[in-house]
């Protein structure tokens, strides 16, 4: 072979070494593969949890593809009987997820491979459980519930009983209305009003709180009735039944979020609602003519309780896997992972961490953060751990029992029917 | 003439001139017949997945948005008139809603954006179990009579849904009607398709002139017959070529049709906007179902204008075989011919 010859040779060897070269670092591009997310977070909420998703991406270089839709439960139920589901879902219900890992839709995690940092909390520990031994979520978020929010521009002593948060409302200071109140959250209108009644009987009367959450107390326990009348009591103050409740039967909860921090002088200024209303607060401060706070809701039977005893509601957002994929697996684990919660206050004023040291800009927030993860007893919503029937009956009582209080007899009735179908799906999760 | 053909002085001897023509001609004839025949196979892709994919599934998406417009307005009607304690939402409703059900299903079983279409599709599945739930809610309600008011405020709740369903379905249509713009960029209509056989075509016409112009000096003839014949075969193919990519601008009127029949639905719903217990909407419908059965006429028209890929296969080897029929006789006078 003569020199020139050899040149050749070498060129096309070279040649060839660098086409060999960028395909395989072209496949290495692509060879991360995708993963696919449902949820029910749109808008601002969905920004956010995208930007925790593009760094999943960075980290990882796999690709998400991401839905987001407030008709969540309705999307995975028809994707999972089509055979189509997410290869994650995020839900807030328990309840819901655990239909799914008894149907074998969802896959349990810890698996062999599986690194998921554990929860501390025992609550924790439960939840992702669904209330059994095996995990099957992950704590995405949490969300604080058992909260009275109020402008601070109103002066007023904080109400430490029932009677006194009522008389609160009603007794407005200065010209400004009482409580702001929506109930519509299509497709879950009435959950607004469960909070009300579940808080209620959790402050009056824990333990029937529990036994009703576990399916074990009726519907009709005379407690639980008494909860439903405390609050008719606070609906009263608002308008009486009837059509005058409908602009409150069809104001969004959202809505009256915003009313609170960004309404006139003369509009309410009182919310219960959960700790989205600190997010609200900060989106809307452009507008905002009002600074918020919160108190605890009063604690009736241990009056001037302090904090570090109060038990409060609380709602968790959960990653479940309806696909064992490695890049399934590798976003639960990163949800799960410090990186990612540490991340949540720093794209959204209204999402906390169930991790302590996680750094939150606000005094507010900080004071939230620190409910969730001090010593105080928190209580997991009951209706997110209700199979979906009973929680849509709750509801769908709560609307009725709104526009119409004097059929509660028959509501509760009509729940205690559903409880019956249900009961054995019913999962427990005590206060911790 | 023979011993004037033989060698031009500074020029190339006749013989190996005549042999390099012969080559070149077959070379770019070749290259004629693989182009157009892909080029029109491609075509004929492009046309066919148009008309039995792409238009279905932009046109469904549409017609389910519009009766879905329409299912509510029929159950509001129903559900707020005295009509909704015995018909519920009535049957207006239940079979606008059993059209969305089936042009969602045409949607899924045509659909051309792949997995970003799919997820559409099921998210849209999901939010009309929603809707329908609360309209039967809001049915239940006003059945009880004293009940109604509750009812009208689960129809309110319905009403909100709407608006997001409203919204993922004009996603989806944008979605479908992407991955259909992408097709027909990249497809048998588009112009890098049209040029790769125009282009070849070209070439060999102007070689097939040049031959005309090299025998005639060469020979001192006025005209070689088969040359002529086979410049005047390969126009026939251009011309044919050229009429299907007619195809083109039938496919773009035939998504004309589909965006004015959207728009008049919009334009519709934009005029009730506010007012969910409107009147019928039967001369709009009338409008917009002539406009999608116009663009489903132009969609089979794109297909059927294409050429037939036999008669021009035939005429592309027609032509290579006329080239050699008019090259391979001067060839041969020079073979036992000193130079």
């Amino acid at each position: 072979m003569n020199v020139h010859s050899r040149q050749w040779v070498r060129a096309v060897a070279l040649g060839t070494a660098l086409l060999m070269a960028a395909g395989t670092g072209a496949c290495a591009v692509n060879d991360h593969g995708s993963v696919s997310v449902l949820a029910i977070w749109t808008g601002d909420e969905q920004r956010a949890f995208t930007t925790i998703l593009d760094r999943f991406t960075a980290r990882t270089g796999i690709k998400v593809n991401y839905t987001g839709t407030r008709a969540v439960s309705q999307v995975l139920a028809t994707d999972v009987q089509t055979g189509t589901p997410p290869d994650v879902a995020v839900l807030s219900s328990a309840g819901e997820l655990a239909g799914y890992a008894r149907r074998q839709a969802l896959h349990p995690l810890d698996q062999s491979g599986m690194r998921v940092a554990p929860p501390q909390r025992t609550l924790w520990r439960h939840v992702e459980a669904l209330g059994g031994t095996v995990r099957y979520a992950v704590t995405v978020k949490a969300t604080l519930k058992s909260m009275i929010w109020y402008r601070r521009d109103h002066r007023f002593e904080v109400p430490q009983r029932w009677e006194d948060l009522v008389r609160t409302g009603t007794a407005a200071p200065g010209a400004g209305a009482g409580w702001c109140l929506g109930l519509e959250a299509t497709p879950a209108s009435g959950w607004p009003g469960t909070d009300w009644i579940e808080d209620i009987l959790l402050h009056t009367n824990a333990e029937a709180y529990q036994q009703l959450s576990a399916g074990t107390l009726s519907w009709s326990d005379p407690r639980v009735q008494a909860a439903w009348r405390a609050w008719d009591q606070v609906l009263q103050t608002i308008a009486p039944p009837g059509p005058a409740r409908d602009p409150m039967l069809k104001a969004s909860f959202d809505d009256a979020d915003r009313t609170l921090v960004t309404g006139a002088p003369a509009a309410c200024w009182l919310d219960h609602e959960a700790s989205f209303v600190a997010g609200t607060a900060t989106s809307s401060a452009s507008t905002a003519h009002h600074d918020v706070d919160f108190f605890p809701f009063p604690d009736a039977g241990v009056p001037g309780a302090p904090d570090g005893h109060r038990s409060w509601e609380v709602s968790v957002d959960l990653a479940g896997m309806f696909r064992d994929t490695p890049q399934a697996r590798q976003l639960i684990t990163f949800l799960a992972s410090d990186e990612a919660q540490r991340m949540w206050p720093t794209v959204s004023s209204t999402a906390f961490s169930t991790r302590p040291n996680v750094t939150y800009t606000s005094e507010v927030g900080r004071r939230i953060a620190g409910i969730l993860t001090g010593g105080a007893t928190l209580c997991v919503d009951p209706s997110d751990l209700m199979p979906p029937a009973l929680t849509d009956a709750f509801y769908g009582a709560v609307l009725a029992y709104a526009h119409r209080p004097d059929r509660l007899t028959t509501l509760l009735d009509q729940l205690d029917q559903v409880r019956a179908t249900v009961r054995d799906q019913i999962i427990d999760v005590p206060c911790g | 003439m023979a011993g004037d053909a033989v060698r031009r002085p500074g020029g190339m001897p006749t013989r190996i001139a005549l042999r390099w023509l012969l080559a070149a001609l077959l070379v770019v004839a070749t290259l004629v017949i693989a182009t157009s025949a892909a080029a029109l196979a491609a075509m004929r892709r492009t046309a066919g997945d148009y008309q039995q994919r792409g238009q279905p599934s932009v046109a469904a998406v549409a017609a389910a948005r519009q009766a879905l417009v329409e299912a509510d307005l029929a159950a509001v009607n129903s559900l707020t008139g005295h009509g909704g304690t015995l018909v519920g939402p009535g049957a207006a409703y239940q079979n606008q809603v059993s059209v969305v059900t089936q042009s969602l299903a045409r949607v899924a079983e045509h659909n051309v954006a792949g997995t970003a279409g799919s997820q559409l599709i099921e998210l849209v599945d999901g939010l009309l179990v929603a809707y329908t739930a609360l309209i039967e809610h809001a049915d239940a309600y006003c059945r009880l009579g004293a009940d109604c008011p509750l009812g009208q405020v689960y129809l309110a709740y319905a009403g909100n849904l709407l608006g997001d369903l409203l919204s993922q379905l004009d996603t989806l249509r944008k979605t479908e009607d992407d991955a259909v713009t992408a097709q027909l960029a990249t497809g048998g209509t588009s112009v890098p398709w049209v040029m790769a056989w125009v282009v070849p075509c070209l070439a060999l016409l102007v070689l097939l002139v040049l031959g005309q112009v090299f025998l005639r000096r060469r020979f001192r003839r006025r005209v070689s017959p088969a040359l002529a014949v086979a410049a005047v075969v390969l126009i026939a193919v251009v011309a044919a070529m050229a009429l299907s990519v007619h195809a083109r601008r039938q496919i773009g009127s035939s998504r004309e049709q589909l965006a004015a029949a959207n728009t008049t639905w919009h334009d519709w719903q934009g005029r009730i906007h506010g007012r969910r217990a409107a009147t019928g909407s039967d001369a709009v419908d009338q409008a917009a179902a002539q406009a999608i059965q116009l663009s489903g006429d132009r969609a089979a028209r794109a297909m059927a204008g294409t050429a037939d890929p036999r008669w021009v296969a035939g005429g592309t080897l027609l032509v290579a075989a006329l080239i050699v029929a008019g090259l391979i006789p001067r060839i041969e006078e020079y073979r036992y011919r000193s130079r």
